[in-house]
């Protein structure tokens, strides 16, 4: 992994992420309507629009506006609440304290169940295990993280009473309350996720096991365990975490989804009352930071991988 | 095409046909609306009148559902074809110039997730159907580019496209004649479990409020109405998700059974 | 002498169709033994049964002993403790027989780490000797390199070096030289004589190339459809083939290649 490549990478995200805020900004100052108007509601008088119209700066030019806004949150000025009339940047921060421990926490969850179950059913592929692994897998793919969770907290929660069925207690209560309330969303956000990771981990260890190295690893000594594990392995891996990479959107959906269903209060929750409250600061300000996060953590991603495959530096396609 | 209809298919079948069947059936005679109020039937338990009980509204729980899985699929499949018809386009295009543009919007498209885009329509527009289909089009969008493009360009580097090439042949000839009949069933193998993604990302985004609004009977948005009845009456939450769960899981099994019969009658043709 | 490797009657089974039947040859210490044939007549199968590494759902019948060791019933265990150590193997693609996303100096130094109690700096030194005996080092080729940034040549050796490290009593060469330039492949080859004089150490190889094998072996094996059809020491079958099949391989490619001039459909069926 060469430096010169590290910065084209950076450079090609850097465009993406400008391409993503213009794609937002637009979303947000260009569709049909008055910005103002649509925050204020239909009955709102003159008076009040033309308020809020100098509040929100929309005097200025389109241009002006954009600048105005990426630059202020590039400085980290993520504006202000209209709703709550106060910095979108320490609700957001509040925020992330459920949020942030929660996607994470299905990320380690959905690759420490995903990947050792993929290299089983590849170890013992053909056998009654295999199929039937993979066909559980199949069917646990298909089932909506939302419900999923629903149901958890039908059977854990109402019926068993091992573990809260909503709410948050925040970390000043201390860690053990705050993750026994993360536990059953973060499972039910990493369930689906480990299926697909289990299914994609067997395919790739099975394609690597058919490949010429394994046999002259085979020929140089290397037991079918050994062969397995530290010479398949890492080979197979690297897909796996591409991957991820790529399905950490689909995380950050389910994550809004889900807290939604355990009324955990964090950016999903937010994000969804500011949709429906028309704040549209917050709806602007969060959604950029949500995308700019998965861009940042996709390219380290990226950098990771190309950092484990050698042969991407010379072919970076 | 398909000779050996194997058991994946055959099960993916099944599955697609108990819930789409009788949903197509139920539409067509009630048009699709939600069936009628009747708040002296409510929490009604099975029945002959209502084979699995009326709803906190009195409303048949089997009829809404059934309408309210049309109404996912029939949303689904629009946004399909949509990106379907658009990605496989941009993928040709990308398949024979180097488009930067064109890839550089597939990336972006891996930072957006539809609720992003939904969350940003809704916001501007309202919620609307159409900002439904849009978000959901948008984000299986990438993926229908770069799997049109890599198999565009096998098909490309064949000797025989550089034999038509040589006889004159221009590029919109030699892609409707060559690649688009060699790619098409691979296409459909990828709509098939496109499909099946996006009546879970219509579940999620109805159930948060983003996706179409009433007065037509959804999953997603039924399940977020009948959640905090959970504990009183478990069936009025499994019955919707078990639904979402068979439409899936048939797409799903249809997708990869179709993919494992196109393959076996590949490998028949070529020895 | 006591030969060092001993086959006798070895039939296989692939869950098709039998590959190999009953063949038998022995083969002495410092000894070069090539096997030839048309490609589909069985050579490959011999060396991967040699090796114990036959395809899942292959059987395989009769006696392989290696001195004083019965190969045929050994446990996986002991294969392994066999297989790099003993037994060195080689093969033919160069592109994809060595692991892509491992350092040349590590998948060299695994042979050490598998079958010797070095440390790991003496594995470093032993590894980087290694390098320079088969001329990697003298090309400019660092340890810490990664197979991609290899010509095909220089991995060929890569893998020459895995399978001499631990300096084994037997090398089983399929068709190693054949995807290499007539230079290297004369560079190779005397690499391994090498070893074989002053080491002792036996090589099978299996190759198609019957000027190779005319120069290089002690004794041919040849084989048509999994049988051996004549075997004998290289001057007596290259010179009084008693065979026909032997006779109309020689023809073919002695006389046949060498002498006819390449017409335009010879350059369109030439070997690929």
């Amino acid at each position: 992994m060469t430096g010169m490549a590290v910065f084209r990478i950076l450079l090609e995200r850097l465009v993406l992420l400008v391409v993503a805020s213009l794609v937002i900004f637009a979303a947000m100052n260009l569709l049909p309507g008055d910005p103002a108007a649509v925050m204020l509601g239909l009955d709102a008088s003159p008076e009040s629009l033309a308020a809020l119209h100098q509040k929100l700066g929309l005097e200025s030019s389109l241009p002006a506006r954009y600048l105005h806004w990426i630059s202020a949150f590039i400085r980290g000025d993520l504006g202000q609440s209209y709703i709550y009339d106060v910095p979108v940047r320490s609700l957001i921060g509040e925020r992330l304290q459920s949020s942030l421990p929660l996607i994470l926490l299905a990320m380690l969850l959905s690759l420490g169940a995903g990947i050792p179950l993929g290299v089983i059913a590849a170890a013992k592929r053909g056998t009654l295990l295999d199929t039937g692994l993979m066909g559980f897998l199949q069917l646990f793919k298909s089932i909506p993280d939302f419900w999923l969770a629903m149901m958890m907290t039908f059977l854990f929660s109402l019926t068993l009473h091992w573990l809260p069925s909503s709410g948050f207690p925040g970390w000043h209560a201390g860690a053990l309350p705050a993750l026994r309330a993360l536990t059953l969303p973060a499972i039910a956000l990493a369930i689906p996720q480990a299926a697909i990771t289990a299914r994609f981990m067997r395919s790739s260890l099975i394609e690597t096991l058919s490949q010429d190295f394994i046999r002259t690893a085979r020929a140089q000594g290397y037991s079918r365990r050994g062969v397995l594990w530290r010479i398949a392995l890492p080979n197979a891996l690297i897909p796996v975490l591409t991957l991820a990479g790529i399905q950490l959107p689909v995380l950050v959906t389910g994550t809004i989804i889900v807290e939604s269903v355990f009324s955990l209060p964090g950016c999903g929750k937010l994000l969804l009352e500011a949709v429906n409250q028309r704040d549209i600061p917050v709806v602007q300000n969060l959604v950029m930071l949500i995308v700019a996060s998965v861009m940042v953590l996709n390219v380290l991603m990226t950098i990771f991988v190309r950092w484990l495959d050698p042969r991407l530096e010379a072919d970076p396609s | 095409m398909i000779e050996r209809p194997n058991r994946t298919l055959r099960a993916g079948s099944i599955l697609l046909g108990i819930v789409l069947l009788p949903a197509t059936v139920i539409t067509l005679l009630d048009g699709g609306h939600a069936p009628p109020i009747d708040v002296l039937h409510r929490y009604a338990p099975p029945s002959l009148l209502h084979p699995l009980g009326t709803d906190p509204f009195g409303r048949d729980l089997m009829v809404h559902v059934l309408t309210g899985a049309f109404n996912s699929v029939t949303i689904a499949a629009i946004a399909v074809c949509l990106a379907t018809i658009v990605g496989t386009a941009l993928g040709l295009i990308a398949a024979v110039r180097p488009a930067r543009a064109i890839m550089g919007l597939t990336d972006l498209g891996l930072a957006f997730p539809p609720v992003l885009i939904a969350a940003l329509l809704v916001t501007a527009l309202g919620a609307s159907a159409t900002g439904e289909i849009l978000a959901i089009a948008l984000f299986g969008l990438p993926a229908q580019i770069r799997i049109t493009r890599q198999a565009a360009r096998s098909i490309l580097i064949q000797d025989y496209i550089a034999a038509s090439r040589l006889a004159g042949r221009g590029p919109v000839y030699i892609m409707r004649r060559h690649v688009l009949p060699n790619i098409l069933p691979l296409l459909t193998v990828q709509a098939t479990s496109s499909l099946a993604l996006a009546i879970l990302s219509d579940a999620g985004l109805s159930y948060l409020g983003l996706g179409a609004p009433p007065p037509r009977p959804d999953l997603g948005r039924a399940l977020a109405s009948y959640q905090i009845h959970i504990f009183d009456h478990p069936l009025l939450v499994a019955i919707p998700g078990v639904t979402i769960m068979l439409l899936v899981l048939g797409f799903n099994m249809f997708g990869d059974g179709l993919r494992d019969a196109l393959d076996a009658a590949h490998e028949e043709h070529t020895p | 002498m006591s030969p060092l490797l001993h086959v006798r009657n070895l039939s296989v089974q692939s869950p098709e169709r039998p590959i190999l039947h009953e063949v038998s040859f022995t083969l002495e210490p410092g000894q070069i033994l090539a096997v030839t044939g048309e490609s589909g007549s069985g050579k490959s199968t011999l060396a991967l049964s040699l090796m114990g590494l036959l395809p899942p759902g292959f059987q395989a019948h009769g006696s392989i002993r290696l001195e004083e060791t019965e190969l045929s019933t050994l446990s996986q265990q002991d294969w392994c403790r066999l297989r790099g150590k003993r037994l060195g193997m080689v093969f033919q693609e160069p592109m994809t027989a060595l692991n892509p996303t491992r350092r040349i100096g590590t998948q060299i130094g695994d042979t050490f780490r598998l079958h010797t109690t070095l440390s790991p700096r003496e594995i470093d030194t032993e590894t980087r000797t290694l390098m320079e005996q088969v001329g990697l080092s003298e090309a400019g080729v660092n340890e810490r390199a990664y197979p991609h940034q290899l010509s095909g040549g220089q991995r060929q050796r890569v893998l020459l070096a895995m399978a001499l490290a631990c300096q084994p009593e037997l090398l089983i060469a399929d068709e190693f030289t054949t995807a290499l330039d007539a230079r290297t492949q004369a560079v190779m080859m005397a690499l391994v004589t090498r070893r074989c004089e002053t080491q002792g150490m036996a090589v099978l190889m299996i190759s198609h190339d019957l000027g190779l094998v005319r120069h290089y072996a002690d004794h041919v094996l040849v084989m048509k459809d999994g049988t051996c059809v004549e075997q004998g020491p290289t001057p007596s079958v290259f010179d009084a083939p008693h065979h026909p099949y032997t006779q109309a391989l020689l023809a073919m490619s002695l006389h046949g290649a060498a002498r006819t001039p390449l017409t335009p459909l010879s350059v369109f069926t030439a070997p690929s």
